[in-house]
């Protein structure tokens, strides 16, 4: 091929080339995880062991999403108000396409009842690709899927390094939820909702939402769609087109910022930063909102003291959350 | 598709930084191909055609800019030389007019860099300035785009037209080679600065690939996605972070100007062994812009190291003319009647390193930390300068040598603090940051505050891991180039499979450690926006 090449070197260079590729494809298949394709792996793996750690059949509710559910929902209080068991099956920036394979393997070992999924993941990135237009990169990577998960090393944390991350130390005993002291005030308006957008739901969202319908509808578990108390983001836009998508199914659409003056949000100590997302305080109140929805609309059974829950009380002692 | 999508597509899809897999297995693979089954005669066009095919993808429209200056260069080198080749005029008349033609070629030049990079500084700062005499104006801010890699290719163009002048070359009668010196595309986004007369022969002669050259050239490639992918990227969002300044301690201060000082090494040098690696497989050898820096015994010797052609160019052509200048000159006659043959020693070099550093500075862009950097050079030269002689009959004194370890350790440390000092001012987001850094590493230094935010700075243990590793890794190499141990015939000497597991093993190193993809953000050239 190249006139200067001889034959020797053309063969070295095409063996070199070769030998590489079979690398590239044994090492492929062992990062790639056995469920689907996801966007995080390290998240998703440290979710999965942490959501390993409950009994089986234990957890009755499953909250799915981003930083809005882990802030929002607080699973050990709705156990303590209600006896509900529920877990937060979100990370930081969690997209679509991951929260759908935890929920999912949330199933492998427990029995959930309801899938609540909150809309702020609905409206960011979906896909499993980083950028979704970068077509022969993401050719690439499904090509050899070790160029996608080449961080799945981060997933091996020695225990040691768990004990120092407060967030991951304590992120079992509060089932998903992470609790913090931070409050700052939200100072716009409180009509945020009428801010004006053109929201749309994007083509990848779209398909994962519908994913998610499905894997529902597959499992016969009613699935719950809400939208986390957000002046900074949640519009009457966002509010309408997800309405309109929940009408279309029969979905149930829980909005928590039609409800502010319901819960009580007092938007000065209710956010931890400027509201984006909810203190401690304000989860308070949108869990027991949440709590009496479910409770209301969903046989759900009360395990408040049952053997089976020993160590949610424990654990709520043992870190002086209620 | 609307075009925005469309251009969205276009953008995400086409990513050639040199650091981008697009760029080394895919843009410069065709390239190769092409080149090599095009004529010998003609393959300087393959590589002028890819040349603009990179410049537009990058750049867009810009690209007219930077054509329009290849036209202007092209056509004052040619004015130059026939004023040259002309017999008829006198020798005295002939460099007059030589003279008026290159400084219109050169002012035309500046001034287009100046419009594009400089007016919106200037003109704020004049308004800035009009306050003080009680004169209100207001500067609207023109935000001008401009061409990729500007600051470079003029300085490519004033080298040429120069030369053209000085009779050292002759100027190229065909556009496309001039066109092909000045946009040559793996050196177009961050130099090397080179000259006409070291690149043409090779640039035009259509050199075949041979296997020696290509696997060269991708081994140093691979050496400069080492040094970008698995250092520089990685400390990336720490440097963003730490340099925000919210957390106020020396220790965060002096962290931050180490780590900035190690991102910028790797993110520059790495992108010119891409780029001399790339040049190399087309069998042009491009000067060396790096030469172990750090191992410099001062802040003199540290810049024929740091960014050499930029150093070299400077020296050509501004230090060399502004000595020998008629002001200068009478100047230094002037000082030399009032103070003596000594002082007068000092002068004239002195105000061309005054230019020379002023230059520098202003080069990097239009921000006052850059010419701050450039005038904080300048004094530690000077400085230097003058100790420099008194300090070694010290040494001569204590029967110590510059060889000694005692003094060679001596130098680096004091070279090391140097660097991070300046490079701290340099990354600095405002001057009163710089300084506040500076004060608060003597003041506040709180060792425990970076004890306690190194977490929170973007990188996580493993990140941190694979930066420590891999820069001992390129220290060691560096050590061993510089006592130029044979480490590449050492290599060459091993058997075939332990060669080969070699470099599969670092490929891979690469592939898995690397900043890059999912859960990494994309981190730019740094020296692409100078």
């Amino acid at each position: 091929m190249l006139k200067k090449l001889n034959q020797n070197n053309s063969f070295n260079g095409i063996l070199f080339a070769v030998i590489f590729v079979i690398i590239l494809s044994i090492l492929s298949s062992l990062v790639k995880p056995d469920f689907g394709q996801v966007y995080n792996i390290v998240q998703v793996n440290q979710k999965l062991e942490s959501f390993s750690k409950e009994k089986e059949n234990t957890i009755d509710v499953i909250f799915a999403g981003n930083s809005e559910v882990y802030s929002t929902f607080s699973p050990l209080q709705l156990y303590l108000e209600r006896g509900i068991s529920s877990y937060c099956m979100s990370e930081s920036a969690l997209r679509l396409c991951d929260a759908l394979e935890l929920t999912k393997a949330s199933f492998n070992t427990q029995n959930p009842k309801v899938v609540v999924l909150e809309a702020d993941a609905i409206f960011s990135d979906a896909d499993p690709h980083k950028d979704d237009y970068a077509l022969p990169t993401n050719f690439i990577e499904d090509l050899f899927p070790i160029f996608h998960y080449h961080i799945f090393y981060k997933s091996f944390i020695t225990k040691k390094m768990k004990e120092k991350n407060q967030d991951l130390k304590v992120e079992h005993p509060l089932r998903g939820f992470i609790k913090t002291d931070l409050a700052v005030p939200y100072t716009g308006p409180a009509d945020y909702m009428n801010r004006e957008e053109q929201a749309a739901i994007g083509e990848d969202s779209m398909r994962y939402l519908e994913r998610f319908r499905e894997f529902c509808e597959e499992k016969k578990v009613p699935l719950v769609l809400t939208a986390a108390p957000n002046p900074n983001s949640w519009t009457w836009s966002r509010h309408n087109v997800l309405q309109a998508y929940a009408d279309k199914y029969g979905i149930p659409f829980v909005d928590l910022n039609l409800h502010i003056e319901d819960m009580g949000i007092d938007w000065n100590v209710d956010t931890m930063d400027g509201g984006n997302h909810l203190s401690f305080k304000g989860s308070e109140k949108a869990s027991s909102f949440m709590g009496a929805y479910l409770s209301e609309n969903y046989k759900l059974p009360n395990h408040y003291g049952e053997k089976a829950y020993e160590d949610w009380e424990r654990d709520n002692k043992e870190f002086e959350v209620y | 598709m609307t075009p925005e999508l469309f251009f969205k597509c276009i953008a995400l899809w086409w990513d050639p930084s040199y650091a981008s897999w697009i760029y080394f297995a895919l843009f410069l693979p065709i390239v190769i191909l092409v080149y090599n089954f095009t004529p010998e005669k003609e393959r300087f066009r393959v590589l002028l055609l890819a040349s603009w095919f990179y410049f537009i993808t990058l750049s867009g429209w810009l690209f007219l800019i930077h054509i329009l200056e290849v036209i202007w260069t092209w056509q004052m080198g040619l004015a130059i030389q026939r004023l040259s080749d002309n017999k008829e005029l006198k020798r005295k008349e002939k460099n007059k007019r030589k003279k008026k033609v290159l400084a219109v070629g050169i002012l035309s030049l500046i001034a287009v860099l100046f419009v594009l990079k400089y007016l919106d500084f200037t003109g704020m700062n004049i308004v800035k300035l009009l306050t003080v005499f009680h004169i209100s104006r207001e500067w609207k801010m023109l935000n001008l785009a401009i061409p990729l890699g500007i600051s470079y290719y003029t300085l490519e163009a004033i080298s040429y037209l120069t030369d053209v002048y000085r009779e050292d070359i002759q100027a190229d009668p065909s556009f496309s080679h001039v066109a092909l010196y000045m946009g040559f595309f793996p050196k177009i986004v961050e130099g090397p600065i080179t000259r006409y007369g070291d690149d043409a022969k090779a640039l035009f002669s259509g050199c075949p690939i041979t296997y020696e050259n290509l696997t060269a050239g991708y081994q140093r490639i691979y050496l400069g996605a080492f040094k970008k992918l698995m250092i520089a990227d990685h400390l990336a969002p720490a440097v963003d972070s730490v340099f925000k300044w919210n957390e106020k301690a020396g220790s965060i201060a002096l962290f931050g100007a180490v780590i900035f000082t190690v991102q910028e090494y790797m993110d520059f040098s790495g992108a010119i062994d891409i780029v001399i690696g790339s040049a190399k497989i087309f069998g042009i050898d491009l000067a060396e812009n790096f030469m172990q820096p750090f191992f410099a015994k001062n802040a003199s010797d540290f810049w024929h190291r740091w960014h050499i052609t930029l150093g070299t160019f400077f020296r050509d052509y501004i230090f060399y003319p502004v000595s020998v200048s008629k002001p200068v000159m009478k100047l230094t006659k002037n000082i030399k009647n009032l103070f003596g043959k000594t002082i007068s020693h000092f002068a004239g070099p002195t105000i061309a390193i005054f230019c020379v550093w002023i230059s520098n500075g202003l080069w990097h862009g239009p921000k006052w930390n850059y010419i701050f950097y450039g005038m904080y050079y300048f004094v530690l030269i000077f400085i230097e300068n003058i100790v420099e002689k008194p300090f070694l009959s010290l040494l001569e004194k204590i029967h110590l040598t510059e060889e000694s370890i005692s003094v060679r350790l001596f130098r680096f440390i004091k070279l090391t603090f140097i660097v991070l000092i300046g490079e701290m001012f340099f990354r600095a987001e405002t001057m009163e940051d710089g300084f506040q850094m500076f004060r608060m590493i003597f003041i506040k230094y709180r060792p425990h505050k970076l004890v306690k935010h190194l977490g929170s700075f973007g990188l996580d243990q493993f990140d941190y891991w694979t930066v420590t590793i891999s820069f001992i890794i390129i220290v060691i190499y560096g050590v061993l180039k510089e006592y130029k141990y044979p480490l590449k015939e050492r290599f060459a000497a091993l058997p075939k499979p332990v060669r080969w597991a070699v470099w599969y093993l670092m490929i891979i190193a690469v592939v898995i450690f690397g900043a890059y993809g999912n859960g990494y953000d994309k981190a730019g050239m740094i020296y692409a926006k100078f």
